[in-house]
């Protein structure tokens, strides 16, 4: 065996691969829980692919027989109904551990300098992740699924003069049909795996800069400890308690997050009595909505996704630590995390003049939130800079006006 | 303790989405659906006789495509039952209704709905399934209305808005529930091996996090020192 790896070796850093990046990778003992979630969205996209691969097995991507075979593959094929769940369910949790992997890189501030493209390559995972989603959301053919895709499509019609080439280039036919199924299909089976080289990148990225911690301080050397085996077994706790939720759900609750009406043949004469997206996404459905205008509303949508990649400029204060030494930006934070909620909840609900207004309100305070930002964050800085700071922390950001080097050294 | 743990910002995350969700789930709760509400049995007994009435009655206009005759066999029936409810069907025929297409048309103008998951197909399926078929009555100018679904083209099939006498009225309440139950098998046949496997999943994750969780505290007790 040893001589096996020396063999390897020899030609690939097969070992002093493992020693640096799985074993003795130093790590900030201090990290809470809060810095499972990364490792669960890894192994949440395993599991999508490999049951993914399995489904692809049954699954007929043909609009005539989409529907039977998921069908077939609940009744005939043996435990398809547990791979079939498991991938489905797989989904929902693979945005719910997202969206808390931001919602704590939001808290600690963990998209400044020097993680930017952490974030950025975060936020590519992210929309790589959704187009994912809504693709393979098409494939069970049913109710909601094609008439999710019909109105998703076709907002991209708001586009000014090619509007209509656009929905027809995207849907391969003017209404969604075979040619959509088909390509979503091809589509849903490849991007996991673009998902998968990002991921990579994203780990690149991480090793080379480390993991932030809750104090937001670049720890000296010896309050790091070796990922082997402090994290590993952290981790594996983590998944441990992922793994009970999870399949409660895939064994106790599997249609929580499939809706009613998409048990039913999609059927394109016949328009479900009102069209909701999956519960992820539903606060950008609900953005949509607000703006009265269609154009307006997908800019606005768009924007809603996209506006995360801007953090790190407009977050200007130079306060280390994030949210905890911020009670400006703590306050911003919970808002947003109610905002989204309520968002979530309007999202669900018919647009009645009164969830209307509702979901007005919370989009004007989602964009105000990230609009003031800047003014405030510099606003909070020099507050509780005259206020006084611990002299630690004020050589901190010293050292970082001066050179730019949060650098772990 | 307690406060220790309120203070962390995780733990007020957590109790604030608590709270939303609360909110949001009582709010939802102001609007109480018309559905009937008495618990719908899923024993055997009751689903071979959801199986008799529905076999009569439901497959003369509805398919159950996704279901074969074979299938039968699973929630207890004999092989010479299965039989005799196939008649001259093979026993891996799918279970089909004896209309065709055209024939609903000219009928219902409309081609009926396919029963095998409808129990998954709407909202608190079985026992909306249950509550469709007793929502029939008779309105004062003698025409037959469902309360539940106004326009429904499918007529009183179970004849309970024109039955008066309670003894038979309940007979047919008790029908459409193990109707509902049949169908809820039918939408869902895997749910009983689910559930148990589910059950042993569940123990061992149970066992495996706990230790997991003591492994952890040794591994990082060691780090104190
Ligand atoms: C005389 C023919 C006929 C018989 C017998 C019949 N149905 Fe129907 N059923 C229909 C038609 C027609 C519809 C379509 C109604 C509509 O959507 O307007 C329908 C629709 C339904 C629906 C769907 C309602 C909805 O929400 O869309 C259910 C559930 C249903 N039937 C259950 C049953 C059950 C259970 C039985 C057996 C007790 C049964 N039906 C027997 C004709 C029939």
């Amino acid at each position: 065996m040893s001589k096996v790896i020396q063999w390897i070796d020899r030609r690939f850093p097969l070992s002093s691969f493992i020693k640096h990046d799985l074993v003795e990778y130093p790590t900030p003992r201090n990290l809470s829980y809060w810095w499972n979630f990364g490792f669960l969205a890894g192994f949440v996209l395993v599991l999508q692919i490999l049951t993914g691969i399995f489904l692809a097995m049954h699954y007929k991507p043909d609009a005539s027989l989409a529907f039977d075979s998921v069908d077939h593959i609940m009744r005939e094929v043996n435990y398809g109904w547990l791979i079939r769940y498991m991938h489905a369910v797989g989904a929902s949790a693979f945005f719910a551990v997202i969206y808390i992997h931001m919602a704590r890189t939001l808290y600690y501030g963990s998209y400044r300098a020097p993680r930017e493209l952490m974030w950025w390559t975060g936020q590519a995972l992210l929309l790589a992740l959704m187009a994912t989603a809504f693709m393979g959301y098409l494939l069970p053919w049913g109710q909601m699924s094609f008439w999710g895709a019909q109105v998703i499509t076709s907002l991209f019609g708001a586009t000014p003069f090619i509007g209509d080439e656009i929905v027809i280039w995207l849907r391969g036919d003017f209404a969604v049909g075979d040619a959509t199924l088909t390509r979503f299909f091809a589509l849903h089976y490849l991007f996991p795996f673009i998902i998968a080289s990002i991921v990579i990148i994203h780990l690149i990225a991480l090793h080379h800069v480390k993991s932030s911690n809750p104090s937001g301080i670049n720890l000296t050397a010896k309050n790091n400890i070796p990922f082997h085996p402090y994290f590993t077994v952290k981790d594996l706790f983590g998944l441990g308690v992922f793994l009970i939720i999870y399949c409660y759900f895939v064994f106790f609750s599997p249609e929580f997050f499939i809706e009613a009406e998409n048990n039913q043949p999609a059927n394109p004469l016949q328009t479900p009595p009102h069209i909701v997206p999956e519960w992820y996404f539903l606060p950008f459905y609900a953005i949509l909505r607000s703006v009265p205008d269609l154009l307006g509303g997908v800019i606005a949508m768009a924007l809603s996704v996209m506006i995360f990649a801007a953090m790190p400029f407009l977050d200007r204060s130079k306060i280390p630590g994030g949210a905890k030494y911020r009670p400006i930006y703590r306050g911003m934070f919970y808002i947003f995390v109610v905002d989204v909620v309520v968002l979530t909840y309007v999202g669900a609900q018919p647009p009645t003049n009164f969830w209307t207004l509702i979901g007005q309100v919370a989009t004007l305070i989602y964009f105000a939130l990230f609009t003031l930002l800047p003014f405030l964050s510099k606003f909070e800085e020099r507050w509780l800079r005259k206020q006084g700071l611990p002299a630690e922390v004020e050589e901190l950001i010293r050292c970082e006006e001066q050179c730019g080097c949060t650098d772990p050294k | 303790m307690i406060k220790k743990l309120i203070k962390k910002p995780a733990m007020r995350l957590l109790l604030l989405l608590v709270c939303c969700f609360q909110i949001g789930s009582s709010w939802a709760e102001g609007h109480p659906t018309d559905l009937r509400e008495d618990d719908i049995a899923h024993e055997p007994a009751n689903l071979q006789n959801g199986i008799q009435v529905a076999m009569n009655l439901c497959t003369l206009c509805h398919d159950l495509k996704y279901v074969k005759y074979h299938d039968l066999l699973e929630i207890g029936l004999s092989a010479k039952e299965v039989d005799k409810i196939r008649g001259a069907n093979s026993a891996s025929d799918p279970i089909l209704s004896k209309m065709n297409d055209k024939q609903m048309n000219a009928l219902f103008g409309m081609t009926t709905p396919d029963l095998s998951l409808m129990a998954k197909a709407r909202g608190d399926g079985a026992q909306y399934i249950y509550s469709l078929l007793l929502a029939y009555h008779e309105r004062r100018d003698g025409a037959i209305v469902n309360n539940l679904y106004p326009d429904i083209k499918m007529p009183d099939v179970l004849a309970y808005s024109i039955e008066n006498d309670e003894r038979a009225r309940s007979a047919i309440e008790q029908n459409a529930r193990d109707i509902a139950a049949f169908l809820a098998w039918t939408a869902d046949p895997k749910a009983k091996e689910r559930r148990t496997l589910g059950v042993y999943v569940m123990l061992y994750l149970f066992v495996l996090t706990f230790m997991l969780y003591r492994l952890k505290q040794k591994t990082w007790s060691r780090l104190k020192t």
